[in-house]
């Protein structure tokens, strides 16, 4: 059946993964000491309580001063308020250096994002990778905030309380620790029945989800097929391993709790009477063993929380590992030991190139070919004869299996790819809009790009007659991925982002899709200016485009099967002209 | 289709709805109410055993002053382990069997979720997102979840604590009592605003959340046109604005919730110091004993955490509300396309009666006017760009949705007039992505049918040529498909789905471009060995290959939307029309692969 992407059980401690994390606590080294600092203090100020109610008892009820008891009183109240206070300091401190932590891996994890090859988004689902940057480093913030630190508080919390206990009364304090083993095999018998329930909860959890998923895509083929009564069946079964699992860790609780409790009540019995005799003996007095009885309920909380740290722990190394993994992915860009001068405006050449993407099928063999500056150059050739990888390498979206590009003669890996793609622009076929405004849309994030020349483009592209339409203009949404775009206006809004850029070298995917005849005649005049003075590749599918090209590929079967201009390529009869008088007559017709 | 228990149950609590949004729930609980009771019962005794502990400290401590014997304090000591041994026998009833009784509701509510939801028509499926499908079984269950167990018992434990240790108290003294619970009318109302304050900015994170989420989500799906126009930078800066924000709200809500637990302490401690101050004095005056000021101040402490819960408590009761009645929403939603009468099943004769047909929502038919009839055992072929409505009338055949307009007629009788489940057991459907589930190819291949043996599954992986491959991978048959076993190429996933059709036997075949990515030759090699599995059936094969559908009975060709030329191969290649034309290039192409 379903097996989901689930982990068994983990480490819990791995240390060259805890001393990484660590490293991301460096910058707010100065905050992690105060927030220790004030941890310690509050969980030693919070212990005033039963010493404070022992004097009281001891000295001014015993004695009848009134006078005695205000006072202690009123230094309770203020400890208390000093207590709340270095509570508040302190989970506001601890808050800030897990948000602070979680604020630079996810600043890393990004930019590594934005620096690993292209090739890796092929491979790896968006969905997956979302994650390492939202959920995983969440995870982290919970061992930062909740875990390493708050363990420091527990530990000083419960050696506060023995010290206390040990200085009152030594003997007491000894047989009120005789507990403490209870307590401890009770919770590491409990953690460890806890832990793996909760892993088969996650589980069970994920296959639940997984099913429920796969049921809402498949949704037609179970009502073709009329499997939903089965269907009911097979999610009973895990339904029922979620519950199960479930119910095994709520018998633990049942069973924990209660005993750690009727342990604690032991204990208080404990101390009454042993305690009791001391004091019927004049070893202890009244507020001591009140005191005693007192401390005994906040002894056993610290001990209870461990095994809530273990699991975080152990969700946090799990988490990290994944992320320390992505972070060490080779990146796109190796550094490069010299770099080439290079003339934008100069001939492309690839020479001999062969590509594959899995080392195995080939897409391109052996192909060279020229692509003369300023001129246009058009792709014409069937889905699958290898044009769009073609342009792909010359962004350097991947690299040639053999063979190389040249840029008036240097080679381009030569060149830093950012640099390449600056003098670049590309327009793909199918065109992808970010949510937010237009004008980022055009423009892109790229400041540098100026008023002047942005309404150039805007102009240009005949985008102001789209942005008529819209009573926000440039500040128009953009919303889930420019769906209230059409085809044909979304074509135009590349044309607009392609010429804000100005580019030398144009990359154009002309789309497929038909438009209305108002819009075609747009998109060809705007085609016109933007390929004006640059040298363009375009993958063509107008008649147009490749009629008006200066040289026309025919690219078949990763190979140039024919190249030459329109005349020249109808001349020769080859399988061009053919394609020609089937495909594009009919355009020619229409556009007349 | 036969009523599953569940809906008889819906039907209930449908009636029930206006009452509350929890009325969902009680009706759930109504089956546990056994259970329920001891538990409630096992919570009231617990509670009572628990608050005999400091109950008796107090003789203990008065015993000691007055010098009582040891043996004494020791019976004082054994009573309190005994009452500890009850309270932690009640304890355990309680938790088990009021929480287990939410885990049992939680599955309950899921299964008839699930049934519920597998029985929506399509039109369900396209108005909404399966993200929010999703979160009806996940956010909404285990906030029902939340309310069904620890809510019911940390309220019920919470009123039984408050009243039984409130009882008591005044028993030692009315005045200290008076006093000690000074700060807790404050208490009570710093909690509800705090809540009402902490939901806004919880809410304002999870929202930022979201928007982080979908920013990667999007950076991610546009990092091609991020890296082309060299936006790196940007768009790293415009996620450090948003990583801020986050980081901001987070610590609102951080110092928010700072705020309150030292108002908290601070309120609740001031309580602690009253009863000392007022309290020793009265010991001092003589008025109570000093165990009964122990015991006084052990019952105190005690109430601090049920007191702080309370909002807690009210914040996950009105999650959980909100979160029944997004789910009764969707379990109160009604099928649209309801079954008919079983009638005979023989090859099916198939009759389109002007159909028009608009999906759901959408500006524009899909299908218009479309009329055609087709013999028992005929098979009709439907070419036609993307989009043109090929798909839309075996959507239809099946019963997915209802034509706008006109009927659909299968042996004389309109679909809206048969047995559903019969109906879709007469059919085999190929859908055209060749969608397979996560589990091993031969129960995909077996998924239509209750019982298959491997010779069967064998016989119909050899009839759409998959055996050879199949019999390649390393657990052959019991290979699991999708993300955890083996990626199966589309040819071959069209395949599996074209023998998952087969191996029901249908009387009425659908083929929706079922081998679009097999290539050419090996689809037309297939299909003419389908030819005599075809030939005792009915069989309708939508197509952009016209070589799939060249030697259909009847050909339709449909442009957007519109039955532009129908008949027989070569009468629509003498029309000259789109038929023709896309066999001419079709034959072209098939030419240059042959000549490369």
């Amino acid at each position: 059946m379903l097996v989901a992407g689930e982990e068994r059980l983990g480490k819990v401690y791995d240390h060259k993964l805890m001393l990484r994390m660590l490293h991301y606590l460096r910058p707010s080294a100065g905050r992690v000491v105060l927030a220790t600092a004030l941890l310690i203090l509050s969980s030693l100020t919070a212990l005033a309580g039963p010493l404070i109610t022992r004097y009281a008892i001891d000295t001014f009820i015993a004695q009848k001063d009134y006078e005695g008891l205000l006072h202690i009183c009123l230094l309770w109240f203020a400890i208390q308020l000093g207590t709340s206070g270095l509570q508040y300091a302190q989970l506001v401190t601890m808050n800030l250096i897990g948000q602070q932590a979680m604020l630079r891996l996810r600043r890393e994890i990004y930019a590594q994002l934005q620096r690993l090859p292209i090739a890796f988004f092929d491979r790896n689902p968006v969905g997956r990778l979302m994650t390492r940057v939202t959920n995983d480093v969440e995870v982290l913030n919970q061992m930062f905030t909740q875990g390493v630190v708050a363990i420091f508080g527990d530990i000083f919390a419960l050696a506060g309380i023995m010290v206390v206990l040990l200085v009152m009364n030594t003997k007491l304090a000894l047989v009120t620790f005789a507990s403490l083993p209870f307590v401890f095999l009770i919770s590491i018998q409990f953690r460890r029945r806890v832990r793996h329930a909760f892993v088969d909860i996650r589980l069970a959890l994920a296959k639940i989800n997984a099913y429920l998923q796969e049921s809402l895509s498949g949704i037609s083929i179970i009502k073709a097929f009329r499997r939903e009564e089965r269907n009911d069946a097979e999610f009973a079964e895990l339904n029922a391993e979620h519950r199960d699992a479930f119910l095994r860790s709520v018998r633990a609780f049942a069973i924990y709790f209660p005993l750690v409790e009727l342990i604690q009540s032991v204990a208080v019995a404990l101390i009454i009477w042993y305690g009791g005799g001391r004091v019927l003996q004049d070893e202890l007095s009244f507020g001591a063993l009140v005191a005693f009885i007192q401390y005994v309920g906040r002894f056993f909380r610290p001990i209870r929380d461990l095994s809530d740290k273990y699991n975080i722990m152990q969700d946090a190394m799990a988490s990290s590992e994944r992320i320390f993994d992505l972070l060490d992915k080779e990146p796109e860009e190796a550094p490069l030991t010299s770099i080439a001068r290079f003339n934008p405006r100069a001939d492309l050449c690839y020479e001999d190139v062969s590509f594959s993407y899995d080392k195995i099928v080939p897409v391109l063999s052996d192909v060279s070919f020229c692509i003369p500056a300023g001129k246009t150059t058009a792709l014409v050739g069937s889905t699958g004869s290898g044009k769009t990888t073609l342009v792909a390498l010359l962004t350097r979206f991947y690299e040639p299996t053999a063979g190389k590009i040249t840029l008036g003669g240097v080679d381009v890996r030569d060149i830093p790819r950012r640099e390449l793609r600056r003098i670049m622009a590309v327009v793909q076929q199918d065109v992808f809009l970010f949510s937010g405004t237009l004008e980022e849309n055009i423009r892109l994030w790229e400041e540098s790009i100026s008023a002047e020349q942005l309404a150039a483009a805007i102009r240009t592209s005949h985008v102001d007659h789209l942005l008529r339409r819209l009573p926000d203009g440039l500040a128009t949404q953009v919303t889930e991925r420019g769906s209230s775009f059409s085809t044909g206006e979304r074509q135009l809004l590349a044309f607009a982002r392609a010429l804000a850029f100005d580019p030398e070298i144009l990359i154009l995917d002309e789309a497929t899709a038909s438009v209305d005849s108002e819009t075609e005649a747009l998109i060809q005049d705007a085609l016109q200016a933007l390929l004006r003075g640059r040298t363009a590749v375009v993958i063509a599918h107008r008649l147009s485009t490749i009629r008006n090209a200066d040289q026309i590929l025919v690219v078949h079967h990763g190979r140039i099967a024919e190249r030459g201009d329109h005349a020249e390529l109808l001349a020769a009869g080859g399988v061009y002209a053919r394609l020609y008088r089937l495909q594009f007559k009919r355009q020619e017709a229409d556009v007349g | 289709m036969r009523v599953p228990g569940h809906a008889i149950l819906l039907g209930r609590l449908r009636r029930r709805r206006a009452i509350g949004n929890l009325k969902l729930l009680l009706t759930y609980l109504r089956r546990y109410r056994a259970r329920l009771a001891i538990g409630l019962a096992a919570m009231l005794l617990a509670t009572v055993f628990s608050r005999l502990i400091p109950w008796l400290l107090k003789p203990a401590i008065d015993g000691l002053k007055e010098g009582a014997p040891r043996g004494h304090i020791a019976q004082i000591a054994v009573g309190m382990v005994v009452a500890a041994a009850f309270g932690a026998l009640f304890l355990y009833l309680q938790r088990w069997l009021l929480i287990s009784t939410s885990r049992r509701v939680e599955y309950d509510i899921r299964r008839d979720l699930f049934a519920h939801m597998q029985r929506q028509d399509l039109s369900f499926f396209g108005g909404r997102k399966t993200g929010d499908l999703m979160a009806h079984f996940t956010n909404d269950l285990n906030a029902v979840r939340d309310v069904a167990g620890p809510g019911i018992m940390y309220a019920a434990t919470m009123t039984t604590m408050l009243v039984t240790s409130i009882a008591l108290m005044l028993a030692i003294n009315p005045i200290l009592t008076l006093v000690a619970f000074a700060p807790y009318p404050i208490i009570t109302v710093v909690t509800f605003f705090f809540g009402r304050a902490m939901y806004r900015r919880s809410r304002r994170v999870q929202d930022l959340f979201g928007d982080l989420s979908a920013r990667v989500q999007e950076d991610l799906g546009g990092i091609r046109v991020t890296r082309a126009y060299v936006q790196e930078e940007n768009s790293a800066r415009n996620f450090e604005t948003l990583s801020r924000a986050y980081l901001q709200a987070n610590m609102d809500v951080a110092r928010l919730r700072g705020v309150f637990f030292a108002a908290m302490n601070a309120l609740a401690g001031t309580g602690l110091v009253l009863a000392l101050l007022v309290g020793g004095r009265q010991v001092m005056a003589g008025t109570i004993s000093l165990g009964a000021l122990v015991a006084f101040s052990a019952y105190l402490a005690e109430l601090t955490w049920p007191v702080i819960a309370v909002g807690w408590v009210i914040g996950m009761l009105q999650r959980g509300a909100s979160a029944v009645g997004r789910i009764n929403r969707v379990l109160e939603s009604q099928p649209a396309i309801i079954s008919g009468q079983l009638h005979d099943r023989p090859i099916p004769r198939v009759r389109f009666d002007h159909v028009t047909f608009r999906y759901p929502g959408a500006a524009e038919d899909a299908l218009r006017d479309i009329t055609f009839a087709l013999s028992p055992g005929e098979t009709l072929g439907i070419v036609g760009r993307t989009g043109s409505g090929k798909s839309t009338i075996l959507k239809l055949l099946l019963r997915f949705y209802d034509p706008t307009e006109g009927r659909i007629l299968l042996d004389d009788a309109d679909l809206r007039e048969r047995d559903l489940d019969q109906l879709r057991a007469i059919m085999g459907y190929t859908p055209q992505d060749g969608f397979l589930f996560s589990r091993t190819i031969a129960k995909n291949i077996a998924y239509g049918v209750t019982h298959a043996d491997a010779e069967s599954i064998r016989r119909a992986a050899e009839r759409v040529h998959l055996h050879d491959e199949i019999t390649g991978f390393a657990n052959a048959y019991e290979s699991l498909v999708g993300e955890r076993g083996i990626t199966l190429s589309g040819g071959q996933r069209q395949r599996a789905s074209l023998a998952r059709a087969l191996i029901t036997e249908p009387e009425l075949l659908l083929l929706d471009d079922t081998l679009s990515s097999v290539d050419a030759e090996k689809e037309t090699e297939i299909l003419d060995e389908l030819r005599d599995f075809m030939v005792q059936r009915t069989c309708i094969v939508v197509s952009h290959r016209i070589s799939a559908v060249r030697h259909a009975d009847l050909i339709l060709v449909l442009e957007d939307g519109e039955l532009t030329e129908s008949g027989r191969h070569e009468e629509l290649l003498k029309g000259g029309g789109l038929y023709a034309r896309l066999y001419a290039r079709q034959r072209l192409a098939a030419e240059i692969e042959g000549t490369a």
